[in-house]
């Protein structure tokens, strides 16, 4: 095996087996969050809806804000993965792992949230009993449930020849080399296993592209098919989609730093890599800083009573300080950051994602809230402010996905180690000296050409 | 000269509008601590002209049939998409002689609309609806918004379409899904000769 090959796969399984005192203090941390967030959570269930700041006028909260918020970051990611591999970006391997499972680890726990939203969890079983077609509701479940089995195979398949590359390290112990075998499924690194997974994997591609559209522009429904101003829009579906991907590749962005300062994989993880990720990330700012423009230009031309009073709450009233910090730290310092050679270095890239991830849960809150607490039949004005107990299960549910991600990278690679050595691989074969055909034929022994 | 002349000219015409605008009278209220009854009744007013819209009035009187001025009237009309909804046409304010009306353009020519009254802390809710037949043939001789359906087919018809379509989909994409999972571990697990060289990788399995 060429040392190349030994080193990447003794860098991908360092999460694995490099485990020290920090990363066992951190996950217990963010198992205390998780606790307190299901304990606030089972607070709830006991006392109902009425121990948290949604009310009569605004209904939704920051519940409903982190669902749009989370499965967005799971989008991000799947998005970097499989687009990345259909357009055979060379820059994906070392990223490709840490978006699947940032995808992954977010749905899990997105998902989670209309069924944290009920006042009675027990009836979300009435979803699959009683379904009522007619409700955007109802199909943002199945497109959820089915873009979340497209994201575990997504995480999966590829796994498989990098679960037979370490399965037989003696580091990882007898447990995780035993489930290592058996989710290599066999793989000896046939040419008709490599085209059986390329074929899979390149199908899969193609899919959770369109499905995770869909399930976006599905989530925007629960909000555009409604008739309340600030939420009835036809651009609300585009909107969801591009905001999704935007703060799920400065997910992906944040997740690929830590790990590559944690585990020392620069070598790995490059400059470049993460370079051309923050171009993709202030592609899509400038996309989403358009998409708003226009969303609050045409609201605010028209001037409809409604629109007016929800624009002048935005921008100059109660939610200005939220709006102007999203504004901020959601599209104007990010793009610049990255826009500026000095700035773009691994840690302004990594504090512009970061800025954009917040931003973006500000965002989410600032569509969600402010439409709801404008009255639609007459009445004064509503208030919500998140209690303690959404706070609590919010903290939590972060705190699981930042937990479920370090404990896939205890039990996987976090490298692609057969995706970075086939790039490479076919990297070299393309810089080989290709065999030439002379410019001019022989003449023939006659010397006439005929 | 001639401004004189059109002053004085104007002054029977305000007159005669003064004699006909409606002369506001307060209700009395019953006083015994609750929103007074009211009654809302809706008519749908057809313009001659096509080049002006229909209208759809409401007015709203309380328990003593005198008119309540300064609330808002909802009117919606029922629609058919994806099932029936009732779809918001708009809001106006009643008027001295409590009617409130908004101009409308049907696009079907069978509408049912509905007035509401939300009620507020001195007058009960109220709600009435009516059932608007605007004849077909005159209508698009008219220039309106609306073709006579055709054959029984209409929008709500998508209503049993759509889930079926959608229920397709998902199904389809479940059922690839599946086969994609079952092919690929089927063709990885059944085939381990035939290693490609060049990658420094995988041990064959013992």
């Amino acid at each position: 095996m060429p040392r190349d090959a030994v080193e990447l796969r003794a860098a991908a399984v360092q999460p694995m087996v490099a485990a020290g005192r920090r990363f066992w203090l951190l996950a217990g941390l963010l198992v205390l969050g998780v606790v307190a967030g299901a304990a606030a959570f089972a607070y709830q269930v006991a006392n109902g809806l009425a121990v948290t700041g949604l009310n009569d006028d605004v209904f939704w909260g920051i519940y409903t804000a982190s669902l749009v918020t989370f499965i967005g970051f799971s989008y991000g990611g799947a998005l970097v993965s499989a687009v990345l591999r259909l357009t055979h970006a060379s820059w994906r391997g070392p990223v490709s792992r840490i978006a699947e499972a940032t995808a992954l680890a977010t749905i899990l726990v997105g998902a989670l949230f209309p069924i944290i939203h009920l006042g009675r969890p027990d009836r979300f079983w009435l979803m699959l009993v009683r379904p009522n077609i007619q409700s955007p509701i109802f199909w943002d479940m199945v497109a959820i449930l089915t873009y979340l089995a497209a994201t575990i195979i997504l995480f999966s398949l590829p796994l498989i020849p990098d679960a037979a590359a370490v399965r037989d390290d003696p580091r990882l112990g007898r447990r995780r080399r035993r489930a290592l075998g058996l989710l290599s499924f066999g793989w000896a690194g046939t040419r008709d296993q490599q085209r059986t997974l390329e074929r899979a994997l390149t199908v899969l591609a193609i899919l959770i592209v369109p499905l995770a559209v869909v399930v976006h522009t599905v989530l925007s429904y629960a909000f555009s098919l409604t008739s309340r101003p600030g939420w009835h829009s036809t651009i609300f579906g585009p909107y969801f989609v591009i905001g999704a991907i935007y703060s799920g590749v400065a997910v992906v962005i944040v997740a690929a730093l830590a790990y590559r300062r944690v585990y020392h994989l620069e070598r790995w993880i490059d400059d470049r890599s993460i370079r051309n990720l923050a171009y993709v990330l202030v592609a899509l700012g400038v996309a989403y800083a358009y998409s708003t423009f226009s969303e609050l230009t045409t609201e605010g031309f028209v001037s409809e009573q409604a629109d007016v009073d929800l624009l002048f709450g935005l921008m100059l009233a109660r939610y200005a300080p939220l709006f102007w910090t999203f504004v901020a730290a959601g599209i104007v310092l990010p793009i610049i950051i990255v826009a500026l050679p000095r700035t773009r270095t691994p840690p302004g890239i990594g504090l512009a994602a970061g800025l954009v991830i917040v931003a973006m849960f500000i965002k989410r809150f600032l569509i969600v809230v402010p439409p709801q607490t404008r009255p639609v039949v007459g009445g004064e004005l509503g208030a919500y402010v998140p209690s303690l107990v959404e706070l609590t299960v919010v903290l939590g549910a972060a705190a699981g996905i930042v937990l479920i991600v370090m404990m896939l990278f205890r039990l996987v690679p976090v490298l692609s180690i057969d995706e970075m050595e086939t790039i490479e691989h076919e990297r070299a074969a393309e810089s080989r000296p290709a065999h030439r055909a002379p410019a001019r034929l022989p003449l023939p022994a006659d010397g006439v050409r005929r | 000269m001639n401004r004189i002349r059109m002053a004085i000219g104007a002054i029977p015409l305000m007159v005669g509008l003064v004699a006909i605008a409606p002369i506001e009278v307060a209700a009395t209220h019953l006083g015994n601590g609750l929103p007074d009854p009211t009654t809302v009744s809706i008519s749908f007013v057809p313009s001659a002209n096509a080049r002006i819209s229909d209208r759809v009035s409401a007015r709203l009187v309380a328990y003593d049939d005198t008119p309540v001025s300064q609330v808002e009237i909802e009117f919606r009309r029922e629609a058919e998409f994806l099932g029936p909804r009732r779809v918001l046409l708009g809001r106006a304010t009643t008027d001295a002689a409590g009617i409130a009306q908004i101009p409308i353009r049907p696009t079907e020519s069978r509408l049912r609309i509905e007035a509401r009254f939300a009620g507020d802390e001195r007058y009960a809710p109220a709600e009435a609806t009516v059932d608007v037949e605007v004849p077909p043939g005159a209508a698009v001789g008219q220039g309106r918004a609306f073709e006579p359906p055709r054959s029984g087919v209409g929008l709500g018809q998508i209503a049993s379409v759509m889930p079926l379509l959608i229920a397709g989909a998902t199904v389809g994409v479940w059922v690839v899904l599946a086969g994609l999972v079952l092919v690929t571990l089927l063709g990885i697990s059944g085939r381990r000769g035939n290693r490609s060289p060049g990658k420094g990788g995988q041990e064959a399995p013992s």
